[in-house]
């Protein structure tokens, strides 16, 4: 039988970002012309992204939800916070999931800010692969 | 899976659950360099700059 999921996106981007020296969740994402003002961040990109693929898009944030919240805010997602990240990134993934459950979902991609956005044929071949997998599939990895 | 992430302690690794539970895992092979990346420092996020070019029409 295959998989009858509803499906979030998990953007885990409560990180301090400490080696960058600023919040990743913010960098200017995609590259743009030098001179030439960026018109997204990696975060913004991300939402973006899996709002295409998924029914509602979650952000976890850390001590950042409250720079983090009006960008997730303008791109229609929805943002929960962890209320202590240096417990790990794990912490935030719970987090992320228990929010998804509460919204009535029961699927999720997990993806970290810490990366630009996949392509979109990628997030497609992953979701397409797990639901039209057995429910003995809870997983889906690239 | 996401019952498995709920029942573990906070400081777990969900690379050790997904290992523990491969049998229920469905591995999709990607070639999609972007999966892997990981972006740390301004050194990491200046060498993505230069190196990523975006195929016309890729939508973001």
């Amino acid at each position: 039988m295959p998989q009858t999921a509803g499906i979030c996106g998990v953007i885990l981007a409560a990180g301090e970002s400490s080696r960058m020296g600023r919040d990743k969740a913010l960098l200017p994402w995609p590259p743009v012309a030098e001179g030439t003002p960026a018109v997204n961040t990696f975060l913004g990109a991300m939402i973006d992204l899996l709002q295409q693929h998924s029914d509602l898009v979650i952000v976890v944030a850390g001590k950042n939800v409250t720079e983090l919240e009006p960008v997730a805010d303008a791109h229609g997602a929805f943002t929960v916070t962890n209320p202590a990240p240096e417990r790990g990134q794990f912490s935030s993934v719970q987090v992320g999931l228990r929010d998804v459950l509460n919204r009535g979902r029961d699927a999720a991609f997990l993806v970290p800010v810490d990366r630009p956005p996949a392509l979109p044929s990628t997030i497609h071949e992953l979701r397409a692969a797990f639901l039209a997998s057995d429910t003995n599939v809870w997983a889906a990895v690239p | 899976m996401m019952e498995q992430f709920l029942r573990a302690p906070a400081a777990a690794i969900a690379r050790d659950i997904e290992h523990r539970h491969q049998q229920h895992i469905l591995y999709v092979p990607v070639t999609d360099a972007r999966v892997a990346a990981n972006i740390d420092t301004p050194e990491d996020y200046a060498s993505l700059l230069r190196s990523e070019t975006i195929p016309a029409g890729t939508a973001f």
